[in-house]
Parts: C-alpha cells; sequence; structure tokens
C-alpha cells in the first residue's frame, strides 16, 4: 500500500511551492500567518506607543487610524484566520481522521494560493496616496465609503475590500474542504462521536464561517458600487462635507452594520472554537485522563455556533438600532455563557483526578483556560445591553475582544505549536526556550488586558489619538505606560520564539513518532508525516479519542485511538 | 515507544491560578467607576457592580479549583475512579447551564429591564429638549429660541462658519433657533431629552459620567433621554470612530439650576 | 478516498456541493435582507422589469430542461445546446441592461435600478461559473450530475431573484 507515497511530488515547486499536501499547505499558512503577525505587532507596537506618549505626536491622526484599521484587519484576518484555522486546521483534520488528505486537495492549493494576493493587496494598501484603510476593521460606511470623510477611504480601503474579497473566497474554499473532508474522509470506525474535540471545533468553525461570511461578501459588494457606482446603499441623503452636499439619498448606514456583525459575531466562534478545541486535545494527554463530559462538549458546540448566528445586534445596542431589538439580542448574546459554562466546567474538570505531565504544551493549555474564563465573563458586561450603554467602546471592549479573539487564539496556537512540532518536522523545540516564551508571554499578556478592563471601567474610549485632552480619562490613560511596557516584553519574547521554532526545525532532539504518548491518530503516522501520512495502510479506530488510564503504570497509561495494521 | 522518560512534575504551577485569580479579582474590586451624575447611571452602575460581584465570584471560584487541581493532581500519583459514567458527565452539565442562565438572565430581565425602562421608556412630560449635531469634529447644539420650536433646516445651506446647520431664513420658527459649538447647557433634576443628528459619518454621543451614548446617524433622528443630577461642567466625547479627528470632538455640559439657565438662554443671540 | 471507499458515507463531492449551495444561499439572503431593509426609502422609485429579462428567464428555463434531458439520456448533443442557451440568457441580460440605460435608468438612478444591476450582476457571474463547469465536463466527458443540478439551482436563484425584483 505504498501508492501514496509514490504519487509524492518531487521537484521543489510541486513539494513546497504548488503542494497539494495538506501539511506543507498547513504550514505556508502558519508561515504567512507569521510573516503578517510580524507586520500586525509592529503596528500594535506603535499604536502602543502613541497612546502611551501622545506629546511626542510619533505619528499623524490620519496614521493613528490606518494603524488601528491595519492591526484589528491584519490580526483577525491574515493572522489569527490563517494560522489557527487555516494552517493547524488542515494541518491536523486529515491526520486526526485518519485520512491521507484532504477530500479536495487541489481546492486546498488554490485556497492558499488565493489568500497569497490578499495578504499582498493588504500590505501594497500602506504604500498608496492617502494610506490605508481608516475606518476601522468593521468599516463603517459613511467613513468607509467616501475618501471625503477620511484620507485612507481613497484607494486604500478599495484595496482592503479587494483583500477581504480574495480573503472570503479563499477562507470559503477552506471551510467547504474542511466540511467535504470531515464528514467523508474519516479513517474505518471514527464515527463522528469518536473524533477528537480539535476536529469537532474545525466543523463547527467551518459551518460558521462558510454560512455566515456570504452576506459580508454581499454587504461589500454594495460597499464598493456606493464607493464606486455611485449607488446608495448605505449612504442617506444630506452628507455634508466642506459645505458641499453628496447627491447620495435614501441609503441605511445602519444595513451595513447588520450584515458586517451577521459575519462578525460568528467569526468570534469561528476564530476561538478551535482554540478551545485545540486546548482540549493537549488538556487530555498531559492530564492523563478522559475528557470530562466528551458528549456534553460536542453538544455545547453545537448550541454556540447555532447560538452566535443570532445574537450579532449586540454589537449595536447604542447604534440606534429599536431598543426593543436590541433587548431580544441582548436575552439571547447571554445565553450563551450556559453551553460557554458547559465547556468551562468541562475543562476544568478534565483535572479531576487526572495524573498531570507538565510538559510545555500543557503549560499553555492551563493558561488558556483561564483567559476562557476571564474573557467570556468580560463578554456578560457586554452582552447585558444596559452595562454596555457605559462600555459600548470603550477599552472594556478592547480588553474583552483581544482576550477571546486574540489571546485564547494564539496561546492555543502557541501550545499547539510545541505539541505537534515533532509530527511536523520530526524534532522537539527546546524546552528552556518554551518555558521562558512562555513566561515572558503569559503573564504580561494577561496583565496587558485585564488592564485594558480596568481601564474601560475608568471610561477610556478606544480608537483615540490622544486621550490627554479630557478630564475623565485621566485615570484611564495612566495605566498606558505600564501596559505599554508589558506589550514590549510580550512583543520580544515572541522572537524567542521565533527563533526557537527556526533553530529547532534544523537541530532540534530528534522526536520519536510519538513523542507524548498521545493517543489520538496522528501519533500512528511517523514523524514527520510522509505524503499520504501512513506509509502502510490507514489506521483503523476501535475506540473514543481520549483513551488514557491514570490508574495504570505510567508508561501504559494510554490506548491509541486506532491501529495501524 | 515512548521516550519522554520521567515526566516533568510541577504542581507549584497550581499557584499561578491562585494568585492569577486573586490578582485579577482584586483588580476589577477596585473602585474604577467614575462618581455617576446622572439618575439612571445608578443603575447602570447596579448592572455593573451585579456583574462584578458575580463573575467575579465565579472567576475566583474557578481559579482557585484550577490551582488545586494542578498541586493536588500535578504529583503524579495514580488516580483509580476519573472516568465517571455518562449520565453523570450529563448531570454535571446542568450545573453550569442552570448557573449562567440564572446569573446572565437576572443580570439581563431583572437588574436591567427598569433601568431600560428610563433609557428607553417613555420620557417626562416636561422634558427638557435640545437638538445636538455631530459633524466632523464637532458636537453643534442647537436650543429652539423663545418659541420653543426648532426651526426647518436644509443641507445645502450649511456651511462651516456663516450657518453650521443649515438653518432655513424664510422659517419664522428658525429665526430664533440658538446655535452652539461644543457647549450644551441643561437643567438639573429634570429630564432632558436629546435629539441627535449627524452631517457626514456616525459619530456616538457621549457623557461617560451620565453613563450615556448614543450614535448619531446621517439621515436619522436619534434620542437620548437623562436626567443630570448634579450641577457643574462634565465633558462630552466621541464614541465612534469619525475620521482622524476623532479624538478632538470635544464638548462641555454644563449643568445648572432652571434660573441660571433660563437666565443664560436669554443672553444667547440667535443665530440667524 | 479508495481506501475508505466501503464506508457508507455521503460522496464528498455531495457534501461540497450541498454546502456551496448554501454558501449562494446565504449570499442572496444577504441581498434579500437589504432589499427589504433598502425599499421603503422615500427615494425608491420602482422600475419596469425589461422584456429581455423574461425572454432571458425563458431561454434560462429551456436550457435547463434540456439540460435534464441530456442528462437522463446521456446525450451531448444536448449538453452542447445547454451550454448555448445559457450563453444566450447571458445575452439576453446585457440586452436587458443596455435596454434600461437607453430609458436612462444608470447604475446610482434609482435604488430598484440598483438592485436590478446588482442581483443580475451576481447572478450572472454565477451562471458564468457554471457555464465553465458545464464546458469542462462536456469537453471532458465527465459525468454531469451535479454541475446538472447546480444549474438547475441557479435558474431557481434567478426566479427568485426576478420575483424579489417584481414584487
Amino acid at each position: 500500500m505504498a501508492v501514496a507515497q509514490e504519487h509524492a511530488p518531487q521537484t521543489f515547486i510541486s513539494k513546497y511551492v504548488f503542494s497539494t499536501d495538506h501539511k506543507v499547505i498547513g504550514l505556508q499558512y502558519i508561515l504567512t500567518a507569521l510573516f503578517m503577525g510580524i507586520v500586525g505587532s509592529a503596528l500594535a507596537v506603535l499604536i502602543r506607543a502613541q497612546i502611551t506618549w501622545p506629546e511626542k505626536a510619533l505619528v499623524t491622526p490620519e496614521n493613528y487610524i490606518s494603524l488601528v484599521t491595519m492591526h484589528g484587519t491584519i490580526m483577525v484576518f491574515f493572522v489569527v484566520s490563517l494560522a489557527l484555522v487555516s494552517g493547524f486546521g488542515n494541518f491536523l483534520i486529515p491526520l486526526m481522521l485518519g485520512a491521507r488528505d484532504m477530500a479536495y486537495p487541489f481546492l486546498n492549493m488554490l485556497s492558499y494560493w488565493t489568500v497569497v494576493p490578499a495578504c499582498l493587496l493588504v500590505l501594497a494598501s500602506f504604500l498608496v496616496e492617502g494610506g490605508a484603510a481608516a475606518a476601522g476593521w468593521t468599516a463603517y460606511p459613511p467613513l468607509s465609503a467616501l475618501p471625503e470623510a477620511v484620507p485612507g477611504s481613497g484607494l486604500g480601503q478599495t484595496l482592503w475590500l479587494l483583500a477581504m474579497a480574495l480573503f472570503i473566497a479563499s477562507f470559503t474554499m477552506g471551510g467547504l474542504n474542511y466540511i467535504a473532508t470531515i464528514l467523508n474522509c474519516r479513517a474505518r470506525g471514527m464515527t463522528l462521536m469518536r473524533m477528537p474535540l480539535t476536529v469537532w471545533t474545525y466543523f463547527m468553525s467551518a459551518i460558521l464561517g462558510v454560512l455566515s461570511f456570504p452576506p459580508l461578501t454581499a454587504a461589500a459588494i454594495m460597499l464598493l458600487l456606493d464607493r464606486h457606482g455611485g449607488t446608495s446603499f448605505f449612504l442617506p441623503e444630506g452628507l455634508v462635507f466642506g459645505n458641499e452636499t453628496l447627491p447620495h439619498q435614501g441609503g441605511t448606514p445602519l444595513l451595513f452594520q447588520h450584515l458586517f456583525w451577521f459575519l462578525g459575531h460568528p467569526e468570534v466562534y469561528v476564530l476561538v472554537l478551535p482554540g478551545i478545541g485545540i486546548t482540549f486535545d493537549l488538556l487530555a494527554t498531559f492530564a492523563r485522563r478522559p475528557i470530562f463530559g466528551y458528549r456534553t462538549s460536542v453538544w455545547s458546540l453545537v448550541v454556540v455556533g447555532f447560538l452566535s448566528m443570532i445574537v450579532w445586534g449586540h454589537h449595536m445596542y447604542v447604534t440606534g438600532m429599536n431598543p426593543y431589538v436590541g433587548e431580544y439580542f441582548s436575552i439571547a448574546t447571554v445565553l450563551i455563557t450556559a453551553p460557554f459554562a458547559v465547556l468551562g466546567l468541562n475543562l476544568v474538570a478534565s483535572l479531576w483526578r487526572s495524573r498531570i505531565r507538565m510538559e510545555v504544551p500543557m503549560y499553555w493549555a492551563l493558561g488558556t483556560i483561564a483567559v476562557i474564563g476571564l474573557g467570556g465573563f468580560g463578554g456578560l458586561f457586554l452582552a447585558t445591553s444596559i452595562s454596555d450603554i457605559y462600555f459600548h467602546e470603550s477599552f472594556f471592549v478592547v480588553g474583552h475582544f483581544h482576550l477571546m479573539i486574540g489571546v485564547v487564539t494564539v496561546l492555543s496556537a502557541l501550545g499547539g505549536t510545541y505539541y505537534w512540532f515533532p509530527k511536523m518536522f520530526g524534532r522537539k523545540m527546546s524546552v528552556g526556550l518554551a518555558k521562558l516564551h512562555f513566561w515572558t508571554t503569559y503573564l504580561p499578556v494577561v496583565a496587558v488586558f485585564a488592564l485594558m478592563h480596568f481601564q474601560g471601567l475608568s471610561g477610556l474610549l478606544r480608537r483615540y489619538y490622544d486621550h490627554t485632552i479630557y478630564e475623565f480619562q485621566e485615570a484611564g490613560i495612566g495605566l498606558a505606560l505600564p501596559i505599554t511596557i508589558l506589550v514590549f516584553v510580550v512583543t520580544g519574547s515572541q522572537l524567542v520564539f521565533i527563533y526557537n521554532f527556526f533553530v529547532s526545525m534544523r537541530r532540534g532532539e530528534v522526536a520519536s513518532a510519538n513523542p507524548w504518548n498521545g493517543t489520538t491518530l496522528e501519533w500512528t503516522a511517523p514523524s514527520p508525516a510522509p505524503h499520504g501520512n501512513w506509509p502502510g495502510a490507514l489506521p483503523v479506530v476501535d475506540r473514543h479519542p481520549y483513551d488514557y488510564d491514570p490508574a495504570a503504570p505510567a508508561e501504559a497509561d494510554f490506548k491509541p485511538q486506532g491501529t495501524v495494521a | 515507544m515512548s521516550t519522554s522518560g520521567a515526566a516533568p512534575r510541577s504542581p507549584a504551577f497550581g499557584l499561578l491560578f491562585y494568585a492569577l485569580g486573586i490578582l485579577v479579582v482584586a483588580g476589577f474590586a477596585v473602585g474604577w467607576l467614575p462618581e455617576v451624575s446622572s439618575a439612571h447611571g445608578h443603575g447602570i452602575d447596579r448592572v455593573i457592580r451585579y456583574l462584578l460581584l458575580t463573575t467575579g465570584t465565579l472567576f475566583l471560584v474557578g481559579c482557585l479549583v484550577l490551582g488545586r487541581f494542578i498541586l493536588t493532581y500535578g504529583r503524579g500519583a495514580p488516580q483509580e475512579g476519573a472516568v465517571l459514567s455518562e449520565r453523570t458527565q450529563l448531570l454535571w452539565a446542568i450545573v453550569p447551564v442552570l448557573l449562567m442562565c440564572a446569573i446572565s438572565e437576572v443580570g439581563v430581565l431583572v437588574m436591567a429591564l427598569p433601568v431600560f425602562g428610563e433609557v428607553y421608556g417613555e420620557p417626562a412630560e416636561d422634558a427638557f429638549e435640545v437638538e445636538v449635531v455631530g459633524k466632523q469634529f464637532e458636537w453643534l447644539v442647537r436650543y429652539p429660541g423663545p418659541d420653543g420650536v426648532l426651526g426647518e433646516v436644509d443641507h445645502d445651506k450649511v456651511h462651516d462658519s456663516r450657518n453650521p446647520l443649515g438653518l432655513v431664513k424664510s422659517d419664522p420658527a428658525a429665526r430664533d433657533d440658538i446655535v452652539l459649538r461644543g457647549q450644551l447647557h441643561l437643567p438639573v433634576g429634570r429630564m432632558s431629552i436629546v435629539s441627535l443628528r449627524s452631517l457626514d459619518v456616525i459619530h456616538s454621543f457621549t457623557v461617560p459620567l451620565f453613563r450615556t451614548k448614543q450614535d448619531t446617524l446621517p439621515g436619522y433622528t436619534a434620542f437620548t433621554q437623562f436626567t443630570p443630577e448634579k450641577e457643574g461642567t462634565f465633558e462630552l466625547a466621541c464614541a465612534e470612530l469619525c475620521g482622524l479627528g476623532h479624538y478632538r470632538m470635544q464638548g462641555t455640559v454644563t449643568v445648572q439650576s432652571e434660573e441660571e439657565l433660563a437666565q443664560w438662554l436669554s443672553e444667547q443671540e440667535p443665530w440667524l | 478516498m479508495s481506501e475508505t471507499a466501503a464506508l457508507s458515507r455521503p460522496r464528498a463531492s455531495d457534501v461540497l456541493f450541498l454546502v456551496l449551495l448554501g454558501v449562494v444561499a446565504m449570499l442572496f439572503a444577504g441581498f434579500t435582507a437589504a432589499y427589504f431593509i433598502r425599499r421603503p426609502a422615500p427615494d425608491w422609485v420602482p422600475i419596469a422589469i425589461p422584456l429581455w429579462s423574461w425572454v432571458g428567464t425563458a431561454v434560462l428555463a429551456a436550457s435547463s430542461v434540456t439540460l435534464e434531458l441530456a442528462r437522463r439520456r446521456e446525450s451531448t448533443g444536448l449538453q452542447r445546446v445547454s451550454l448555448l442557451l445559457g450563453c444566450a440568457f447571458l445575452a439576453a441580460q446585457l440586452f436587458s441592461w443596455s435596454g434600461l440605460a437607453q430609458s436612462g435608468i444608470a447604475l446610482p438612478s434609482t435604488p430598484h435600478g440598483a438592485f436590478y444591476f446588482m442581483l443580475s450582476a451576481v447572478h450572472g457571474l454565477h451562471v458564468i461559473g457554471g457555464l465553465c463547469a458545464l464546458a469542462w465536463v462536456t469537453l471532458s466527458d465527465r459525468p454531469l450530475r451535479l454541475v446538472a443540478a447546480y444549474w438547475h439551482f441557479m435558474g431557481l436563484v434567478w426566479l427568485y431573484v426576478l420575483f424579489l425584483l417584481a414584487s
């Protein structure tokens, strides 16, 4: 059965550039995201510097809002989506399901090479006249529709829209492929209720992604027509710029917000669910016991996914939407805490009567649990429409969403990198550097976003070039300096990770096929996994994914989910 | 098969979560909220404090349990009876579901609904009415003048310096309208209704000490109502990204007694 | 994957196809929401649906019929006819656009017209995609099943769009 390997591509181009191998494509996504992440982090550092030392006027006000806009856009769509959802998803799904590759390898390659020009357009938009898009990552019209409103809404915003269109096309292709692969390409014996939770979260993430992105596509098309075709989908009558009235009439800016958040909210779950899934898998391996409440976790994921699609209005409580509609969104939104709390309980309870092996990936998994708690509870303040009146557009929001779609996702992706690195490259990463990386990342990052919550409570507003001209923001801005120092520490800490990643790739300790004594199927494949994943026949699954026994002798406390004939 | 050798143990890692839980909750418990100065603001602060108390307790308990588990089960001792029956696991899931439904829906329906009535319900009959219009990058305030009626405006007549709101001269109701830049005067202890418009992009009218925030949408009139409780000046800011000058869209709200306000209003010249 | 082919699973191509239909449906659902939110505005002036559009609708319906026959009878000749009818539909749409333009209705003129141009263009792009797929299976002699289903689906989407615009 060495069929697969006979077809393994030989030339450099077909092996590493235009590859159809899910593992190579996964790594391509991860490395692309790493590069975009460096760009996004540089923007973050600039933003922090401006907020902290406004008197130095390090950037101009118009560049500042471009920075804020592009930091958000790059981090949400071109870092977290690419690394966690597209990158790890591609790498893990076939390996964990016992498949040779994705259902549609060519579509997979096409999906990656569609997002590359999107990244280039995003980067190019910094160089055009008027600068990069400056209407916020949410791109609300009229600000995003009219170059008169802000310089970034010239060519920069057009490039932003085109990049988003390419990104959506790529992400949709990826999502279609995930769903087809998960439903069709599972190994013999791999029923849906035997799939690792990581795969379940990618499944939900893909479903949410493909269903929620199209309305945003519709909104983007209408925004493009408003910008360049003279239509008035989102532009009302009587817009006055420089004493001139624009000819638009009849449009409604709220329409865009509805369409945007119909995507925007599920997108949060598209990103955060895989983070939770990876945390579950890491937890099981290093707690050496089965996940507590596998079934309730799966059902919670399904309920969370469903609810996430009917609560988008909670981003719009103070926008002028009918407050009674807002009240519905509020009641529905806070319901999400119920299935989410089940996931939280199952995460914590998975440590009960466990036998913890404190390896490096476990640091990240445990750290992620606390962040899910902190971020999740913070959400209640924003979901309750009445308290959101105070918190809307404050740093409380900034702290909250960074914890959920920034920290949970990045911590779990970093933990996942340490965990699956042996499967990717056949080597382990340096443990000493990894510990240094953990402590210099985790503590500052939690502190940064907790402090931002405090800033929000004290009334600090977001997207401000200079807070110091307001008396009411004095208390909040007092915390800016410690936050900025911690941000510098975190940013520097990632250099340790990047160094460790690239050096260990060549010189790390050689790893066995199953260095962590894991049960899921990827550990039955060689490290690094060859083209086709298993040199011989595919594994056959005969049990649930987390068959650990903390009562058994240490080296015999696990049974792999499947066996390779 | 395995190459991992002796498994690393560090039960002390559990202390991290003890410290994290205590420090974060202590941090939130610091009185960050600025002093409130409007009637409904007390209700909003009450909702916030309720959520701080409930979620803070849960977060602390969660962190302590997490830390405790790591301390106890991080020593590497074999554990019997780790796997509970499916039924027991299902029953355990009911606990967080009921708990969170109770906490969150009590927050929305019991704690917040009365405040909802104050913020969005029927305004008081004797409410003080004023118009605030957002434009890049200032707040324009309009009082109806002696006739008590806001006159007609026309966006074609808008001119930054000459006629910032585009008041129509031919309308007698517009001729006595008072237009001010960035200064809003309101009576103390009486409900104010601010009607909100925008001339260009979306802005958001916020007076943080009043706990009030409402977007101003172009092509649409929004309303916000609140009752200032104390005399004094308060800052007005913009809470929706509106362009490069978003941060300097500053204004002041002066809350004064009815007599002082009447006196002040009578001293203002109509714009036209 | 042949190694797991014996398992009773939905075909990967069927799954992909059905989810793709879901994606397209959600796209038009987004436009529908926009249409109903935009319509009550005071500047809404209805336009008459151009005659060519009705001609195009008939052509598109005919192409669905010929394609269905082609699928059942495995006739490549009928497949080619469907291909031509599909192109004719697109031509009819272009005629309907130029007809509107001649009567003075451009993209920015009225919101109803803007929706007409936009929705017919978005639908047209999906039809072009279908035509490419149809040409590909015709030339490479592959099974017609999913392409035919997609074609019927786009026919239904067009009827829906037309109903939306004309109602």
